[in-house]
């Protein structure tokens, strides 16, 4: 078959083999009869055999599960003790019960089948749920058909027009600007709560980080910004004038999300009220008419596409949380004893089917549970199928499934620690550790970060003869080896008294956060291609919504049979799937009379376009007799995009919106950004004028003062070794005490060179005239043998010209100040203005204080002279 | 004055304190000089270099031979850079843009890096500003290098001796101001790749091992756009682009909640993932340690890359995380974020139309029916990304803070004295040199 869907069915409605699982594998295998074990019913039948293949496998698959005395076969039966007819499962005779029930069955649409519909609508159900009968008769059915087609696990789609096919509905449009609908307009409104400028709430809201101008990093949208016109451009995006309790600016605020009060509910009410003080000024209005759109469609009108082909012939238990409430996951296999699990602690039931574990647990009876202990000893083997969505990838020894006693007893597990799913598994053994499970196998052996916080379908294979092994998303997860050498047994390790558990440990330890979808087991190991299968089944219910476009085809009368086709389903609890985009014409006979152009295709939900997820926009293409399959459509787009959720899957509607549909266009206003006004200056200045050098240029600078160049080699050496305790930012106010450490003894490195005369400049050269032999009471005896040492370096530090005092630069310290500082033979006064304590000696006189009167004496003070002018702030400063 | 006992026995703080509380005078031509000198070579002048630059400043002084006077200082910073009349004017070029441009090239940012391919090809475009335009940073098919006359280590693909052993000569015999020192060359001479797959720096080695080494290769886009058009993908966030081109990689619903992605993620992916397939093709290969890697490209030969389509197969990695989301099987890129609220991205209040500036048609570029440019391969979007408003605002402004040592955005006289530069700068052959020359003149004090 060249593609998903096959016309077989001239008018109306047009039959498809979705063939989920062979979408890209060209098709499934066959499939053994299910195992539906022993625990079902005690019935044997004893009447005439079936009279054909159809009878016998309703008998197999329906007749057989329904008839015990609790099922339907309590009532619907000859033999019951008040028969109620039609007598659907009459035990004396399996032929004519087939023939009440046919026109209850839809083997084209099992979903669809009568018997379904009426569980499903709350009669009699053995289960707590009557939609769980209904899943499960659903099932039944499905495997009834998969045999009738030969074991092939494919779906016939019966593709059938809507019934209630309608345009879409009325909606608010937001105001061309921020001032329109005086006195509710946004600026009125909203704004004033975003930027923080309402009066009784003056503060830091949303400005403090959604404004151009914000402080450290702005965080876009700038939907505060002090352009009013620009802060609307950016919310628009955020609220939802439809249901503002809706809004993104109020969800995140309700959520949490920095709060400016101490409740961020009053702050999310706060803003949700302001938001439908704006919203209901707007009047309600048609929907554009400009607009080229299809009709309208709900979820429900949609096609259901989903189940039926997953490999299922070893499943004795399966978890899909269809339930969507209540306090109870159901086991939905129809495989006796169910094992039901209770709801404890913090668990949510999740859109889309699932539940989402944040600290809580769902979990059975040791009773119950007992099906895994039996149904898996009577084989040695097991697979646990799991669909799951870790909340992140930091969580460790957590639990995702178990079955055990406790935190140091269990018969397997499936865990996840950071990016590694792990599989316990308790084996025959006599080491200790092998009661809890270990040693685990893990995803991570080899370094993989398998796990991520996505959705993933994890499958952990347990045979005794080669051990565990663990797929994820279908593929075996490369070169890992069960670090329990096989052959092993779990013949008599196993425990019957423990319990199964999803989302953490008996007792709520290892508390695992996540939304798991769907857990099933098989008491055999799934092979490569079955993982494959059931991992490309899916998961979640999905639906074919058919879009009619046929309106734009023609006039009179209008084209009834052309649709956009899409796969829809439920993505989470806040999104739907949009996938596949297909045009098709139901008569499977049809063909393109010219060219269809379709461009800037767009999703719409309850009147408006998604803001979000039009993956569709840049669509540019045409349907004509040369690309289009009669039965088959013309895909339009492989992709899939996610829409956001607005009112609820049984409330939201949807339609499309094209820029061009077949020669009618409208064309599609993008958002027109504003340009922000520039702030006001800030009152005070925001950065000192000055700065200081960083860490190479103080390297340098001392260089050129000092004549050392940096490739010095015991300059170099002080500077590798220090490079990172100098400064790196020029901020003055960056400046630390350890920078200054640095500078020393980088400046007395330098100097030291330079006085060893080991510099490009020679020690006599650069300071002329002094006589470094001298000893060092005699070397600095007079104001002028000091000036020799002082004088250069005031030159090279800060520019002194001695030969022209008034060409110093005003922006450097006093020369006399710093000259005195560094060797008058008088005390020193940093500052007149403080009395008492900050007179000082010189740096000469006081390294001359009991000085040893030697020349080596004379060159440690030039050293430190020097020092001290070249790694001074008049250095560091720029 | 009292004599006092002495009380410090070291007078390093002694002295910062002294020099720290000097009172703030008004600055002259030569105390504007000085700054200018400061600011742009990071060390000292001599007295004669401060006398010959405020001879540039103060007309009333002798004019400096070659430098007439100008008022604004900008001949006077122009004397600051020049070796052949300032022999510290090295420092501009080995210390003052070797930091400058050094945090770029890798992802940490940190500027203790040596100098490689990265950062010698930015002192060199900016060195030769009069016959080099400098957007050729982004899309040039150039490399600056040592000459081989200096005996150090040959460029290599496998590692940065090279350029390790060039700035072991020092600001001397590594003068980078040096044109016989340093030298232009083309990458397809010194590395190998293919002309149509140089992009200027984002093709250097040390961008390669940084931004293409593991990941998928978004990281390119990424510290290109804070690098060059100075903006985090934060502050471009925009959730009303199409999705088409977000990859499988990314979840569309992280940890359950697909309001994250709606709301979140797909702010950036939609337009980051569209521009960033234009690195598809790139890989840094490398075995234990990436810093002995190099860089491949199209490689159809290589396990890294996809035998038929020559896209490194990371590009196509986690591809479960969305089924449904877009294959890379080319090096196409779209820049969505002409539309909507980046359409102005960097535009001041004075301007009008887009700020992506590329008239399309031309440099491998072509706008779609949309307006969105969309190319082929790392070079045409080099083209698109160098000549955006944001491209040059951004150079200016790394400029201005690098020399005046404080953010240009915050005063209205800062604004307007930038964007004026903003202009100098893209009316006259984006001469990087000149830019710096304008800021220090503007920022020599009062």
């Amino acid at each position: 078959m060249p593609g998903p869907y096959r016309a077989s069915r001239p008018i109306a409605a047009l039959v498809i083999a979705a063939a989920l699982a062979a979408c890209d594998t060209g098709g499934v295998g066959t499939s053994a009869n299910p195992d539906l074990g022993t625990g079902n019913s005690g019935f044997v039948y004893s009447g005439p055999a079936a009279r054909d293949v159809d009878v016998s496998n309703f008998q197999f698959y329906l007749y057989n599960n329904l008839n015990p005395d609790n099922r339907c076969g309590g009532c619907h039966n000859s033999q019951a003790s008040t028969p109620v007819s039609p007598l659907f499962f009459d035990t004396t005779d399996v032929n004519a019960a087939y023939n009440a029930s046919n026109a209850y069955v839809d083997l084209d649409n099992p979903p669809a089948s009568g018997f379904v519909q009426q569980m499903n609508g709350g009669h009699f159900c053995w289960e707590p749920v009557s939609s769980i009968c209904g899943t499960l008769i659903a099932g039944w059915i499905e495997d009834w058909k998969n045999a009738a087609n030969g074991g092939i696990a494919s779906r016939q789609i019966n593709l059938q027009p809507p019934e209630n096919i309608r345009p879409p509905g009325q909606t608010r449009s937001f105001p061309a600007g921020p001032d329109d609908n005086d006195p509710n307009s946004f600026a009125q409104t909203v704004y004033p709560v975003l930027s923080g400028t309402l009066g009784s709430i003056v503060g830091d809201n949303c400005q403090g980080c959604h404004s151009e101008t914000a402080p450290g990093l702005p965080q876009a949208p700038f939907f505060a910004s002090g352009d009013v016109a620009a802060a609307y451009a950016a919310a628009r995006s955020k609220m939802n004038i439809d249901t503002p309790e809706n809004s993104r600016l109020v969800v995140r605020v309700r959520d949490g999300h920095n709060c400016w009060s101490n409740s961020c509910d009053s702050d999310a009410d706060l803003l949700e009220q302001a938001i439908r003080d704006f919203a209901l000024a707007i009047a309600l209005e048609d929907i554009d008419l400009a607009l080229v759109t299809s009709m309208a469609l709900q979820l429900g009108d949609g096609i259901i596409a989903s189940g039926g082909s997953r490999h299922e012939t070893d499943q004795f238990a399966i978890w899909e949380f269809k339930t969507g409430s209540g306090l109870t996951a159901f086991d939905t296999s129809g495989i006796d004893p169910s094992i039901h699990l209770s709801l404890i602690g913090s668990v949510d039931w999740v859109g889309g089917y699932g539940l989402e574990f944040s600290g809580g647990r769902a979990q059975a009876d040791t009773i119950s549970s007992d099906k895994l202990y039996t149904y898996i000893r009577t084989t040695g083997e097991y697979a646990l199928e799991a669909w799951v969505i870790p909340s992140n990838v930091s969580q460790e020894n957590t639990n995702i499934v178990s079955y055990s006693g406790g935190s140091a007893t269990r018969n397997f597990t499936l865990a996840q620690t950071l990016y590694d799913y792990e599989a316990y598994n308790r084996i025959d053994s006599v080491q200790p550790q092998a009661v809890n499970g270990v040693p685990f196998l893990t995803t991570g052996q080899n370094g993989l970060e398998i796990a991520q916080a996505s959705l993933q379908h994890v499958v952990v294979n347990y045979d005794p003869f080669v051990g565990r092994s663990i797929y994820v998303n279908g593929e075996p997860v490369p070169g890992l080896t069960d670090p329990a050498a096989a052959p092993t047994s779990i013949a008599n390790a196993w425990d019957d008294g423990f319990a199964f558990v999803l989302g953490g440990e008996i007792g709520g330890s290892r508390a695992w956060s996540g939304q798991i979808k769907l857990v099933a087991m098989h008491n055999r190991k799934l092979t490569a291609e079955q993982i494959r299968q059931n991992f490309e089944v899916g998961v979640g219910q999905k639906f074919f919504l058919l879009f009619w476009v046929g309106q734009h085809l023609g006039e009179d009368p209008a084209d009834p049979q052309s649709f956009i086709l899409f796969e829809v389903a439920q993505f989470d609890s806040f999104g739907y799937l949009f996938n596949r985009p297909t045009f098709i014409n139901l008569d499977p006979t049809w063909v393109p009379s010219g060219s269809i152009a379709i461009r800037g295709l767009r999703i719409g939900i309850n009147s408006s376009e998604a803001i979000a997820g039009q993956a569709y926009a840049n669509l540019d293409t045409s349907v004509d007799a040369g690309n289009y399959d009669p039965g088959q459509g013309r895909l339009l787009s492989p992709l899939g995009t996610v829409i956001a959720l607005d009112k609820g899957p049984q409330s939201d509607e949807f339609f499309l919106t094209f820029e061009t549909f077949a020669g009618r266009s409208n064309a599609f206003t993008d958002i027109q950004p504003t340009l922000p006004a520039d702030p006001a200056d800030p009152p005070t200045p925001p950065a000192a004028d000055i700065g200081l050098r960083t860490f190479e240029e103080i390297n340098s600078a001392i260089a050129e003062i000092t004549g050392v160049p940096v490739v010095n080699g015991q300059v170099r050496a002080v500077y590798d070794s220090y490079i990172q305790q100098l400064p790196t930012v020029e901020d003055i106010g960056a400046f630390l005490p350890s920078h200054q450490m640095a500078i020393a003894q980088l400046a007395l490195t330098s100097c030291s060179e330079l006085v060893e005369d080991r510099g490009a400049i020679g020690r006599g050269s650069y300071f002329p005239g002094f006589d470094f032999s001298a000893g060092a009471l005699s070397a600095f005896d007079t104001p002028a043998k000091r000036a020799q040492v002082i004088d250069p370096l005031l030159s090279a530090v800060m520019n002194v010209d001695q030969a022209l005092p008034l060409n110093d630069l005003a922006t450097q310290p006093d020369a006399s100040e710093i000259g005195g500082l560094l060797g008058s033979d008088s005390p020193q006064d940093l500052d007149p203005a403080i009395a008492g304590i900050t007179t000082y000696n010189s740096l000469i006189e006081q390294m001359l204080v009991g000085s040893a009167n030697t020349s080596q004496r004379t060159g440690q003070i030039v050293k430190a002279v020097c020092a001290a002018a070249t790694g001074a702030a008049v250095m560091l400063v720029q | 004055m009292t004599a006092r006992q002495p009380r410090l026995g070291f007078s390093l703080p002694l002295i910062l304190l002294a020099m720290l509380a000097s009172p703030a005078l008004e600055a002259g031509a030569r105390e504007q000089a000085k700054r200018i000198h400061d600011r742009l070579t990071g060390v000292g002048a001599s007295n004669a270099v401060i006398d010959a630059m405020a001879a540039t400043i103060d007309c009333s002084l002798p004019a400096t031979p070659g430098f007439p006077c100008d008022a604004t200082g900008k001949n006077a910073a122009r004397y600051a850079i020049d070796t052949a009349v300032n022999p510290q004017a090295r420092y501009f070029y080995n210390v003052t843009l070797k930091n400058f441009a050094t945090p770029w090239t890798n992802e940490e940012q940190t500027v203790f890096a040596p100098l490689n391919d990265y950062s010698a090809t930015v002192i060199g475009l900016i060195r030769d500003g009069a016959s080099r335009d400098f957007r050729e940073i982004l899309h040039g098919n150039v490399v600056y290098r040592s000459a081989d006359s200096l005996g150090i280590a040959n460029y290599d693909n496998g590692n940065n001796d090279h350029y390790e052993q060039l700035e072991a000569l020092g600001p001397l015999a590594g003068d980078l101001s040096n044109d016989s020192i340093l030298i232009a060359d083309t990458q397809t001479a010194v590395s190998g790749l293919v002309a149509g797959a140089t992009a200027g720096i984002m093709t250097s080695r040390a961008a390669a091992m940084a931004y293409f080494s593991d990941g998928t290769n978004r990281a390119m886009l990424r510290f290109t756009l804070m690098n060059h058009l100075c903006t985090d993908l934060e502050p471009l966030k925009d959730v009303t682009r199409p999705p088409d081109r977000v990859r499988r990689d990314v979840s569309r619903s992280p940890g359950g909640d697909s309001r994250i992605f709606m709301n979140n993620c797909v702010g950036c992916h939609a337009g980051m993932d569209g521009m960033a397939g234009a690195f598809a093709r790139y890989e840094w290969d490398y075995t234990n340690d990436k810093t002995d890697g190099h860089l491949e490209y199209n490689n159809l030969a290589h396990p890294k890359f996809d035998a038929t389509t020559g896209v490194s197969l990371k590009h196509n990695i986690n591809q479960n995380n969305f089924e449904y989301g877009y294959l890379t099987v080319d090096d196409s890129w779209v820049n969505y974020w002409r539309n909507g609220p980046n359409s102005i991205l960097g535009n001041r209040p004075a301007d009008s139309g887009s700020g992506w500036r590329h008239p399309g048609g031309a440099d491998g570029i072509v706008l779609d029916a949309r307006g969105n440019a969309t190319g082929s391969g790392a070079k045409s979007l080099g083209v698109e990304l160098a000549n955006s408003r944001a491209f040059a605002q951004c150079q200016v402004d790394k400029a201005f803070e690098a020399v005046c040592l404080r953010d240009p955005n915050q005063l209205a006289a800062d604004r307007a004295a930038r964007d004026s530069f903003v202009g100098n700068f893209s009316g006259g052959g984006f001469n990087m040199r000149e830019v710096f020359t304008d800021v220090a003149a503007y920022c020599k004090g009062n």
